[in-house]
Parts: C-alpha cells; structure tokens; sequence
C-alpha cells in the first residue's frame, strides 16, 4: 500500500467521532498526569488500559498512545513553575524553565515549550511515517532466530545505555524475563512458578506488574518529599505568551536540532525520551556561543531538550510498530495492550491492520493539534492543578490503582500483587536498580522464548543458527558490541561523557 | 550516610539467592531435548544467568565498597511511607469486597492521613468523598465492575 493510500485510510480512521473522543480522552489525561509530578504516564496507561478492553482496538490504542505524547506536553509545566519535573523526563526542562519563571517570564516559557514540542512531535511522525512501512517490509523476511536476537538487542540497549550501573540493569532485564515465564508454557501446557495458585495460570497481570513498579513504588517515594514552591504567575496572558521577533530566532535552530536528536535517539530500541532531551540540551550548550546563560534561563535550554523528548516519543513507535519491539517501558505496555486486544505488533501489522495502523499515526497529528489547544489557550486551568497538596492527592491515586487493577480481571488477588510489586519496585528504586529493563523483560520473555524454541527447532538443535542467519548475525553482534562497551570500561567512559548528568530513568 | 556492609552487600546477594531459587523450580520441569527444549530449558538458562549478573553486582558494590566512595547522597529510608501505603492497600485490598467500595475507600484515605504529618482533616473528608463518590460513578455504575458501593459483593 502506498503512503497517499495509506494516509487516507487513516484519516478516514483517525476523524471518526468515536475517534476524536478517545483521542480527546487520551491527550486530556496524559496532559493531567504529566502536569502533576508524582504520577507518569505509564501509570496513567496502565490505569487505562483495562478501561479499553472494551473499545474497538484501534480507539484503545488511540487513547493510550494520547496519554503516552501527551504527558510529554504536561511536563514541562511542573518543571517551569514548580522547579519539580512533571514527568522524569522533563527533569532537564528545570534547568533553565524554573530560572525563567523567576524572571516572571513563565507564560513565554510556557508557549514555547508547547510550541517545541509541536514541532518535534510533528517532525518525528512524518518520519514514522516514512520509515516503519519500510523497516516492516524489510522484517518481513525474518526468521524466528531473527527475531529472536532482535529482541535480545532492544534487552541488551536497553539495560546497557541507562544510566547508573549496567550490571544491575542487565540481572534487572533477566529478571523480568523470568517474571514473564510465570504461569502456563503455550507449548505444553505445562504450569510454570504458579506457586499452585490457580490466579497465576496466566502469568502475572501486566497491569499489576506495571502499576506496582512504576505507580505504586512513585508513590512511596515521593510522600514524604518536600512541596515545591509554586512559582506566582497570576493571569496567563496571551500577550506575555508570545515571543519577540529575537526570541523566535533564538529558538528556531535548538528546535530543529533538538527534534532531529529525538528522532534519532527515540527510535533505537532501548533509548527513551529522558536520554534524548539530555542529549539535546548537552548538544546545545556545548555549540552555544554563550554556554554561559545556560542555566539562568536560556530559550535554548528549554526548547532543545522540549522538542527532543516529544520527538523520540513519536519515534519510539517506530520500532514498535514494524519490528514489534518496545523501545522503552510506555511503548512496552502499549504493546501489551495490543497483546491484550489480540493483535500482534510486527512487520504484519502494516499489511493485516493497515486500518488501525494509519488511523494511529494519523490520530497522532490529530492529538498533537488538541494538545496545542490544551496547554496554550487552556494552561490556566493546569496551573491551578499544580496547588493541590500531594497529600490529598495519592490516596486517591491509590485508590483508583487498585480498582484499576481490579478491573482487569475483577479479581482482588491483583491488588496483592500490584502491592507486591510496588514494595519490590520502591527497594529497586532505594538500591539503585532501574525498573524499565524488568517491565520490558516481562512483555518480552514469552516471545523470547517462543521464538527461541522455534529457532532451535527449525535448525535441529544447531545453536549457531543465530550467529549465521545473516540478518540475526548482525543484531547479535551489535549486542555484543553493547555488551562489550559496559566491560571495557574505556568504551563506556567515552559513551557516557555525552551524558555526564545523573537523572532517573524510570518514569517516562 | 555511611554504608554498612549489610546495605552494600544486601541486593548482590539477594539476586544470587532468588537466581539459585528460581533455577531450582525449573530444574522440576521437564528439560526437553535441544532439538526440542521443554517448558524448562529456557527458565533453567536464565535462572543461571541471573545468578552470574548477581555476583557481578556484587563484584561492583566490592569494588565501590573498597574505593570507599561517598555514596550518593540518598534520603533516609521511609519507613512510614513504605508501611502507610502497604496497610493501605491490603486493607483495601482485604476489605473491598466484604464492606464496599464506598467504605473502603475512606479507610484508605484515612490510613494514609494516619501515616502524614500534618493534615488538614476537612479537605481529607472532602477528597476521600469526592474520589468515592468519582470512583463509584466511573467504576461500578459506568463499567458494571462486580463491586458494590456499600455492603458486600
């Protein structure tokens, strides 16, 4: 199918009404949940995510995906005025937002974070557009070992670029593989860790497994942390929101650089949007003629890093959508969620569901127009958000964890082990092991295997098909290259100079 | 913070423990053959592994424990944070099926306030009332979740 072909398809998706209200729906509480720090999109997909089994497919994936780009959109706010990222990966916004607010110039920072992000995003997925069809085209001639090393790859990235210590996120991944192992092996029908408990014949619920880690374990964390200090900004007037002539040139090439950066970055599995705004905002200030207003509220600082993590996050769908496989925790759990609604993300994805393939980047344009709507015009209202005390706000998030939780199987074992998890995911936090790596060792374990037995069966037993196949060659020596570069500590050194900066990963 | 060595060495070893473990369980199941690997190859191979990275983990927090790194300034431990929202949610958990999902609601919330410092009870009212009365309208009348707003289900 061609692309033209394809666009209209989309949009004759995408502009439906039911669409449009889900789309609505999604960037509404991604925008909610990124303005609030303390609570990250995956949460809020997660939430949602039971709420969908009973949508139509293609409105669920609309929605969820809604939250996931706009959270990056919110973000920023918290960061500009609270001197607190709404999500983690606004964190670097802070660094010269909150300084901009102090100088009473909030609403300007405000509008062209908004306006980066818009642009990165919009940048982005024209490129998904371009690339995934062709990247699936390609895949379509994958074999199960082919599969099978890719899948170790994006594992191998993905604990091996974090920041922090590559030895507990790599024991953190095959962790999760396990996780994923639980409950009955497709090929034999053979119990596996149910403990007898018959709950567990399914394996863990994803919902629970995501909500304890990421929810859960956010939420311990951060009750007893201090408030931040709001930043006065009274009435956000459209006036002070526009930038002068100087400041649009200003921040014209940081965005473009920025957003290119995002792309680049969001599109390898295993990078999330919190490496591609810290790269972005390091690239800037090292080109800087004036490294020194970085810091004390320089546009720069702000729109580089703003349109970069907007940009990865549309290009994350890249690797999910012809590849099948999740670049980062989010698109991880909306993978799952295909999962869920029986539809399996890959090269066949394109060809078999071209419907709900172009309504989702088409609805992408769609939900980034609202989004500008959202956080433009409409930021008082989110401003006003940010004044409501933490402490009365996450019994409820609890609350609406558990029954979210609930409802995914109306069963009240899952509250047990969404509580489980959110102890075991606060002591990963407290001792330094990043929890990304074990959520998408979880979504990734079963096809890991699978496609492993059906390699092994297919070449007789022989274990260096995966090394022959040409294609699984390939991938397997780039995950030996990453491997590699976490052993020989100058390799890693000379990698991790890019990102001196430490910041958590976990929730994007 | 000064370490002790009981928090350095505490997750490396765990990791081996839960590795040793979990190679254990799937040794119980059938191996199958290489041509054919059965429900316990796959688990057994990863089970070893983890084990492996484990005493990696160890080997790293030896090394760092040697050079006598000032280790990152961290905030102390939450106790009450951590017990507030596990009595919470198991109580939640424990009791929303037998007394509803109204008053189970503001049992947690008033757990949660137990666990705070300061607390403004009125707005806690406020909110827990809201959120049960959001919840009931989203969850049980919206998508006919088998709960009942009172009483048991």
């Amino acid at each position: 199918m061609d692309i033209l072909h394809g666009f209209e398809t989309g949009l004759a998706t995408a502009l439906t009404w039911h669409a449009l209200m889900y789309c609505f729906i999604g960037v509404t509480i991604g925008t909610f949940v990124g303005v609030l720090p303390g609570i990250g999109a995956l949460a809020a997909i997660s939430l949602a995510l039971p709420l969908t089994y009973y949508l139509d497919p293609t409105d669920a994936l609309i929605m969820l995906a809604g939250i996931f780009y706009g959270a990056q959109y919110g973000g920023s706010t918290a960061s500009i005025l609270l001197n607190l990222p709404g999500t983690a990966t606004a964190a670097i916004t802070c660094l010269d937002g909150y300084p901009l607010a102090q100088q009473g110039k909030a609403p300007l920072a405000i509008f062209v974070t908004a306006i980066n992000s818009f642009v990165g995003s919009s940048i982005a997925i024209v490129l998904v557009m371009g690339f995934a069809p062709a990247i699936a085209e390609f895949a379509l001639e994958f074999g199960a070992e082919d599969y099978f090393s890719v899948m170790l790859l994006g594992l191998v990235a993905a604990s091996t670029l974090t920041i922090g210590s590559p030895m507990k996120a790599l024991s953190m991944v095959v962790f999760g593989l396990l996780l994923g192992m639980v409950g009955t092996d497709v090929n034999t029908g053979q119990f596996r860790f149910t403990f007898g408990l018959f709950e567990l014949a399914d394996g863990f619920s994803i919902v629970a497994v995501a909500m304890g880690l990421f929810g859960v374990a956010e939420i311990i964390s951060n009750i007893r942390q201090p408030q931040g200090v709001i930043q006065k900004v009274g009435r956000i007037r459209m006036k002070d929101m526009m930038p002068a002539r100087g400041e649009w040139r200003q921040i014209v090439r940081p965005t473009l650089r920025g957003s290119a950066i995002g792309s680049f970055v969001g599109a390898l599995p295993g990078t999330g949007p919190g490496i591609a705004s810290l790269m972005a905002y390091a690239t800037e200030k090292r080109i800087s003629k004036s490294p020194e207003r970085f810091g004390k509220g320089a546009l720069e600082g702000i729109s580089a890093p703003e349109a970069a993590n907007n940009a990865s996050v549309q290009s994350a769908f890249i690797p999910m959508l012809s590849l099948g496989i999740p670049g980062d925790a989010i698109v991880a759990v909306l993978m799952g969620a295909m999962i869920l609604h029986g539809i399996t993300p890959g090269p066949n994805l394109i060809n078999s569901e071209p419907q709900m393939f172009w309504g989702l980047i088409m609805s992408f344009w769609v939900g980034n127009l609202m989004l500008l709507v959202l956080n433009i015009p409409l930021i008082g209202l989110w401003v006003k958000l940010l004044s409501v005390p933490y402490n009365l706000l996450y019994p409820g998030i609890l609350v609406f964890i558990c029954v979210g939780v609930f409802s995914a199987d109306n069963n009240v074992f899952d509250i047990f082990v969404v509580l489980g998890f959110g102890v075991l995911g606060y002591l990963m936090r407290r001792f330094g092991f990043p929890a990304t790596p074990v959520l998408l060792g979880f979504i990734l374990g079963p096809l890991l295997e699978e496609n492993f037995r059906r390699a092994m069966l297919l070449s007789r037993g022989d274990a260096t098909v995966f090394f022959t196949s040409p294609i699984s060659a390939v991938f397997m020596g780039l995950s030996l290259l990453f491997l590699a570069s976490v052993f020989l500590p100058g390799l890693r050194a000379r990698l991790l100079r890019r990102a001196p900066v430490a910041m958590n990963e976990d929730d994007d | 913070m000064p370490q002790s060595p009981a928090t350095t060495f505490l997750p490396g070893t765990v990791i081996v423990l839960a590795g040793a473990a979990i190679a254990a369980g799937a040794a119980t199941y059938p191996m199958g053959s290489v041509f054919r690997p059965g429900p316990g190859f796959f688990p057994l191979g990863l089970a070893c592994l983890l084990m492996v990275l484990g005493l990696g983990v160890l080997l790293e927090a030896r090394a760092e424990w040697r050079r006598d790194a000032a280790p990152d300034a961290q905030e102390p431990f939450s106790w009450g944070a951590l017990i507030g929202t596990v009595a919470a949610i198991l109580t939640f958990g424990l009791t929303v099926e037998r007394i509803g999902f109204i008053p189970a609601t503001l049992i947690l919330f008033a757990i949660c306030a137990g666990f705070e410092r300061g607390r403004d009870w009125r707005r806690l009212i406020l909110a827990a009332l809201f959120i049960a009365a959001l919840g009931s309208a989203v969850f049980i009348w919206g998508l006919g979740l088998p709960l009942s707003a009172f009483g048991a289900s």
